[in-house]
């Protein structure tokens, strides 16, 4: 064959191959109505990822009920890696083809899901009163952060950041552990006392920065008022003010004096930092309250006898110097591309159901957004301390749930700086509001 | 160099042979580049659809901090090429010339190139860990206090990940210059030895102009990866940090654009370290040829 015939018949097999192929025949069968059509909804999050964790275990059972419960309805739950589950979700969302989307986005409180918004579905026609009313944390899933506003996800948990303690080390060190170092000078004294068994004072993981954040979000509330907190995030107070100061600068004085494990600033929070907590080598550890690295996963390995949990230390005697942050749990809600809205939402009104907030607190050992859980089933003593606070009014918020991601970005990169000594208090401080500033312009530009 | 006339094919295979290629080259790489540099002018979410922005990007970009930071970070990489290269070529002329035990080390030398940058920076970490295997090898050596903090100290962790970097990548340097050297005649190293050139002289002198084209290759190979391949060992190792001390501009690229949202300065970023990786090999380039005019 001559090579230009051979050449002409490739291009044509080629563009038949690229042309449109021919249109199905007319179908002779009416499409069967959605009502009974097999459903397959597909769900992403972080937490499935590892069934033997309490938290997974307790969604796979979960997904077995509602299955059994809906046989029309197939679950394909996902898990997904937390590390990198915001860029998975982002370049997902941005995919010219839309039908790798799932269904059901679990999401966490605060800005990530303001963030997610042009992909998600406002959950109004299925939020009734009493759904409403039933649960806490709507000012963060809601637009505008109104807990009466439109919402664009379920609270499923109610998180927050607690001070653990090992309070066999600290008696070990010859402080009083029944009555855990409530100022900041006792807890520094504390801490120097442990060192002196050749332990470290404070469990830290900041090799991602989520340590820092951490911090930032239990220290607010010992110099800034809620008034504050909303300036601050409005960009009427700069975080350039004297009184955000003390955060930087107490975080800077632990650095300074010592307080952390050796090599922390390469440690992996999640595991590792919890590890170096559980295995006796920290005194204290900044931990959540909810899904992991909490009272019940702690408690398991160092005993609940000898596990504590306090508020931050107080840096100057005043209001609200005795409150711990919540907000930031885990949420879920519908992606726009979802064929089946109204089966997505039924599972995440399942997963957040009441007998499912018993399970929530009783198998998981997590703080359930639905109210109407069974409080009997509260038993661990740290649990029932942590409830005590919330109830006495001593839940703040945390500061960064609000704040556009690239301001709790700049707080991470920050804090790292100042945990390895490349910049000072100051420095920091104008870096964040130089971010800040830009991205409240981006805001009133658009 | 144009083939002689005889062996020239014919127009319509010659391009029957090239479209799946061009094909190819055009959909995965030239169109997605194109669409990136036009949504450069747009401020753009990934998601809803883009608006126009002008050169707000670029503007923004030029008064970056962790840009610049990144870029500087980037440039550091690209002054370490030369030693990769003479690592590489050094150990490539040792094999080459059989030294005792050279099968095992061409073997183990070539495996580390072949393991993912995921799989290498997931061990070093490891490895470098404050309370891990390297700092307890020096302290049993005799350094008791000794422990740095290596990826997580400002100081260490730029260099430790060019030398991780570094390890990840010399083996396919030294196949390369094995490469090179196979097809440089053996009279030519054999007469350098004879006439009694030893150490940086036979190197230099010797080893180096039969393989001009090989190291020129290499070199601009490692550049550009330099600018555009090293963000898994980035992303699994510092994460950019500690601060922006470990950050290149690839990965900033990634974190605007899957962490903040930002697709339309992502893609100026990226057309901006297009348009710095071109710049720089086209010196290279010009510095190369022009020395050996």
């Amino acid at each position: 064959m001559a090579p230009r015939t051979l050449a002409t018949a490739f291009l044509l097999t080629l563009l038949a191959a690229c042309s449109k192929p021919p249109a199905p025949p007319p179908a002779t069968t009416p499409t069967p109505a959605p009502s009974t059509a097999p459903v397959t909804l597909t769900i992403w999050d972080w937490h499935a990822t590892d069934p033997s964790k309490p938290i997974g275990k307790w969604l796979a059972g979960i997904d077995q009920e509602f299955q059994a419960a809906h046989p029309g309805i197939k679950l394909n739950h996902v898990g997904q890696s937390h590390t990198e589950y915001y860029e998975i979700l982002k370049a997902t969302f941005s995919a010219a083809d839309k039908a790798t989307c799932p269904d059901v986005v679990m999401l966490h409180q605060g800005s990530r899901i303001l963030d997610q918004e042009p992909s998600l579905i406002a959950l109004t026609p299925y939020v009734t009163d009493d759904f409403r009313a039933a649960r806490v944390g709507w000012d963060l899933t809601c637009k505008g952060y109104d807990p009466k506003g439109v919402p664009l996800a379920v609270p499923i948990a109610v998180q927050g950041i607690v001070w653990y303690y090992n309070k066999a080390l600290l008696k070990q060190a010859g402080v009083d552990a029944s009555k855990p170092p409530q100022t900041w000078d006792a807890f520094l004294a504390a801490i120097a006392k442990v060192k002196k068994l050749g332990k470290s004072g404070i469990a830290v993981g900041e090799k991602e920065g989520f340590w820092g954040e951490w911090w930032i979000n239990s220290a607010w509330l010992q110099c800034l008022s809620d008034a504050d907190a909303k300036a601050l995030t409005a960009g009427t107070l700069k975080w350039t003010d004297p009184r955000v100061a003390p955060i930087f600068e107490k975080l800077k004085e632990l650095n300074d004096k010592g307080c952390f494990q050796d090599g922390a600033m390469s440690t992996p929070l999640f595991p590792d930092a919890g590890e170096v907590f559980m295995r006796g080598d920290a005194a204290f550890f900044l931990g959540l309250i909810s899904d992991v690295a909490h009272w019940k996963e702690l408690g398991e390995i160092i005993g609940p006898e000898n596990l504590g949990g306090m508020t931050c230390p107080v840096f100057k005697p005043g209001q609200g110097a005795d409150r711990f942050p919540t907000g930031g749990a885990f949420a879920y809600a519908v992606t726009k591309w979802s064929q089946h809205p109204r089966e997505a939402f039924d599972y995440i009104a399942f997963v957040g159901s009441d007998q499912h907030a018993d399970s929530f607190l009783k198998d998981v050992g997590s703080f359930p957004a639905n109210q109407h859980y069974d409080a009997k089933l509260m038993t661990d003593p740290n649990a029932k301390e942590i409830a005590g606070w919330m109830t006495a009014g001593r839940a703040g918020h945390q500061l960064t749930e609000a704040m556009p991601t690239a301001v709790s970005e700049a707080l991470k990169r920050e804090c790292q700086r100042i945990l390895s000594g490349q910049t000072d208090v100051k420095g920091a401080m104008e870096a964040v509001e130089k971010v800040a500033e830009g991205e409240r312009a981006r805001a009133k530009g658009k | 160099m144009i083939p002689p006339r005889h062996l020239r094919l014919p127009a319509p295979t010659a391009w029957l042979f090239l479209t799946p290629a061009l094909l190819l080259l055009v959909v995965f790489r030239l169109i997605p580049a194109l669409s990136a540099v036009a949504h450069a002018f747009t401020d753009w979410d990934g998601v809803t659809a883009p608006t126009a922005a002008g050169l707000a990007n670029f503007g923004q970009l030029a008064h970056d901090p962790v840009f610049r930071t990144a870029v500087g970070n980037n440039l550091l990489l690209v002054a370490a090429v030369p030693v990769w290269l003479l690592v590489s070529l050094v150990l490539a002329l040792l094999i080459h010339q059989e030294v005792p035990g050279w099968r095992f080390f061409r073997a183990s030398f070539f495996l580390p190139s072949v393991l993912s940058p995921v799989i290498v920076g997931t061990l070093f970490t490891a490895l470098l860990r404050s309370d891990g295997p390297v700092n307890r090898g020096v302290q049993l050596l005799g350094a008791r206090g000794f422990r740095v903090d290596w990826l997580g100290n400002p100081n260490t962790a730029l260099p430790t990940l060019t030398l991780v970097i570094l390890w990840g990548i010399f083996g396919l340097g030294v196949i390369v210059f094995l490469a090179g050297l196979a097809a440089v005649p053996s009279e030519i190293l054999e007469a350098g030895r004879l006439d009694g050139a030893t150490g940086w002289t036979y190197l230099r002198h010797i080893v180096v102009p039969p393989l001009r084209h090989v190291i020129e290759f290499w070199a601009v190979n490692l550049v550009v990866w330099s600018f555009t391949s090293l963000f898994a060992f980035v992303y699994v190792m510092t994460g950019g940090g500690p601060g922006y001390r470990t950050m290149l501009v690839e990965y900033q690229l990634y974190l605007q654009a899957f962490e903040l949202n930002r697709m339309g300065y992502a893609c100026a970023l990226g057309t901006a370290l297009f348009c710095m990786v071109f710049g720089v090999v086209l010196l290279q380039v010009r510095l190369m040829t022009g020395e050996e005019e």
